[in-house]
């Protein structure tokens, strides 16, 4: 199967970095089933200019020349677009500075609750409505690991899943607990694995229809085992929102060097 | 002061806070906003009309408190060191008793290792333009052939900071550099930059629009500077916000002293803008240089042949001066931050409102009230420390 029109990739309004949407992005080849737990699959190429076209939004800020000044009036953001942005250089070297006063103690981070109110002051600042009183976490997983989800109980990894609670009943998806955005704490790249369908674009294939999000998922990669993921480069301090409808996501900290440190920012508690 | 002083003319006259000397209309940037009608004029003021002016001004009688030396309007830093050096001899003649500090509005690009020695050798105040990261800075400060300038500054600020030379940056803020204040300020703090100052794109001269005067542009602003104020003043060590500091003598003064006397540039000599022929005006510098349907040039005199008595006796001036208190008559009248403010700069009432007899401008809304509001509410939610009282000791 082909890659479908879905959600896209924008840079976020207000803010300024590189996209290069062609060396950022990867398209894999599937996914695979390991145990009801799915992972994605290589190889991983550039994608096409057909591709590119489809997982980019067209009139994106991103879409400018590189370096090329803002527009006149700066767009606001598309509530359906995987939105990229990035923390200023003082608040990448707020967390540095809070994990190194923690080194060693073992416990809690220390000072991680302020931390996280300056990262939502300046998503505040730039529009980009983080969900009031945002639930923050800082998710560290071992170099090499294939997955950022963890089963709470073997703590085995999981693999891709959605953004909204998999509990949450179809029906009524909207007011589920669901991921917000996530960043790059660490200080090399990492990658972020997604599929741009919409969940509800999943459940609509499905047969039978699913009650939950889980068993939309769940159906939809069965029965599309090669569908493409789309791997997107995040740098330092790089981050996305997902659109709140919500979609398949992991962490790709495989190909990495150092333990992979993901900020995840959520809208409403998880269960 | 000079021997050679006199009592003031009038006492509304001066004193003489500013005295902005321009060496050359000529800068080598082409800037989209900027307001110099002759920049790309390569005249240099000659050191014999330098030594007029300085005689000019020890003997107009408006030095009576200390004042600033600005060299500016056209790029100082073109007319090489050894024209400076011999107008540092003409300060030492005219003005041994002045009370007088010396600075720089530079674009950096071309300080050396000699300019420092100057700068520091004089005590020389240096202030730097730059607009921020390259994004910002080089879509509006360009070369004639159109190229980004922001490599060739930030050569001569890591210069400044490898030589210790203590400097101030003013960026000029666009609607678009409203969205990124977290950016500036980690601009700023990379390149060893700890005072800033905030200069709206202004409507003067030829720069006849800004992108400021879209909709929605005030709130903003003062979004915009909300933030930055956040980020600076929290930061280690501070850094330093003319606009803060302003804002906040503003509000201190007018509760301890009342309204403040007329402004620099809404007093007439309180401001004296010298262009490289000798030709001399009075209040915003901006207008120095450009014409007026209602008084003809804003340029006054010469100071070769105009004393300062000769010129307040003239028909334009004494109009230009009515016209001047009128319009700080209406802004008295009709503004609540007229207190704080002492009346908006002519410069810029001429060039919006095309009459000096007018009130509010977009320097007013953005510089001065959204300027006033941010600082007022900081400090309603930040109190400054209460000085300490020393203990009474037992007698």
């Amino acid at each position: 199967m082909t890659l479908q029109q879905g959600y896209r990739f924008a840079v976020a309004a207000r803010f300024h970095l590189e996209a290069n949407w062609a060396a950022r992005l990867r398209v894999g080849a599937g996914t695979e089933d390991a145990g009801g737990c799915f992972f994605p699959r290589g190889p991983w190429a550039e994608p096409t200019a057909s591709e590119l076209e489809l997982l980019v939004a067209a009139d994106a800020p991103a879409l400018r020349l590189l370096n090329a000044p803002p527009g006149a009036r700066a767009g606001e953001n598309d509530p359906s677009a995987i939105t990229l942005f990035q923390l200023p250089q003082h608040l990448r070297a707020a967390w540095w500075d809070l994990l190194e006063a923690s080194a060693g103690s073992g416990g809690p981070l220390r000072g991680f609750e302020a931390f996280a109110a300056r990262v939502a002051e300046l998503l505040t600042f730039k529009r980009m409505n983080p969900p009031a009183g945002a639930p923050m976490e800082a998710v560290v997983t071992a170099a090499g690991e294939r997955s950022i989800r963890r089963d709470p109980d073997t703590g085995a990894p999981t693999g891709l899943g959605p953004t909204v609670a998999a509990w949450a009943p179809l029906a009524d998806a909207s007011a589920a607990p669901k991921l917000w955005g996530v960043v790059n704490l660490g200080d090399e790249d990492t990658s972020v694995v997604v599929l741009n369908v919409p969940l509800a674009a999943m459940a609509g294939a499905a047969s039978p229809a699913p009650a939950t999000i889980g068993e939309a998922v769940g159906q939809f990669l069965r029965a599309f085992p090669n569908y493409p993921p789309v791997r997107l480069r995040l740098g330092p301090g790089e981050g996305v929102r997902v659109p709140a409808t919500g979609l398949v996501l992991d962490g790709h900290p495989t190909d990495r060097a150092d333990p992979d440190m993901l900020l995840l920012i959520s809208d409403g508690a998880a269960r | 002061m000079s021997a050679t002083a006199r009592a003031p003319a009038r006492p509304d006259v001066g004193p003489l806070e500013l005295l902005v000397v321009q060496p050359t209309p000529f800068c080598n940037l082409d800037c989209s906003y900027c307001y110099l009608p002759d920049r790309t004029d390569r005249r240099q003021m000659a050191l014999a009309t330098l030594d007029r002016a300085l005689r000019w001004v020890a003997e107009s009688g408006l030095v009576r408190e200390p004042f600033a030396l600005l060299w500016h309007a056209g790029e100082p830093l073109v007319v090489p060191v050894e024209w400076y050096e011999g107008a540092a001899e003409l300060l030492r003649r005219h003005g041994a008793n002045w009370d007088l500090r010396q600075s720089f509005q530079t674009n950096a690009t071309l300080i050396s290792e000699q300019w420092c020695e100057f700068f520091r050798r004089h005590q020389i105040d240096v202030g730097v333009s730059v607009d921020g990261p390259a994004f910002l800075h080089d879509r509006n400060r360009r070369t004639r052939q159109g190229r980004g300038t922001l490599d060739r500054v930030l050569r001569g600020i890591h210069l400044l900071n490898a030589r210790a030379i203590p400097f101030k940056v003013i960026t000029v803020l666009t609607a678009d550099s409203l969205d990124y204040p977290d950016e500036l300020f980690d601009f700023y703090r990379e390149h060893g930059i700890r005072s800033v100052g905030f200069n709206p794109e202004e409507v003067e001269g030829p720069n006849t629009t800004s992108s400021l005067q879209q909709e929605g542009t005030v709130p903003r602003f003062r979004r915009f500077l909300t933030r930055f104020l956040d980020l600076a003043l929290a930061a280690d060590p501070q850094m330093e916000v003319r606009e803060f500091d302003q804002s906040a003598a503003a509000l201190l003064h007018a509760r301890r002293s009342g309204p403040p006397r007329r402004t620099q540039e809404n007093r007439p000599f309180g401001i004296v803008n010298v262009d490289c022929e000798g030709n001399f005006s009075t209040f915003s510098p901006e207008l120095l240089g450009l014409n007026s349907s209602r008084y003809g040039g804003f340029a006054l005199g010469n100071v070769a042949t105009h004393s300062l008595e000769s010129v307040l006796a003239l028909p334009r001036f004494e109009q230009m001066d009515a016209d001047v208190a009128a319009g700080v008559r209406l802004c008295q009248e009709s503004c609540r931050y007229f207190p704080f403010c002492g009346g908006g700069p002519p410069g810029n009432k001429h060039f919006e409102n095309g009459t000096f007899v007018s009130t509010e401008t977009l320097f007013c809304r953005t510089h001065v009230k959204a300027c006033l509001d941010v600082t007022a509410d900081r400090l309603e939610r930040f109190p400054p420390p209460a000085p300490e009282v020393p203990e009474r000791t037992a007698p």
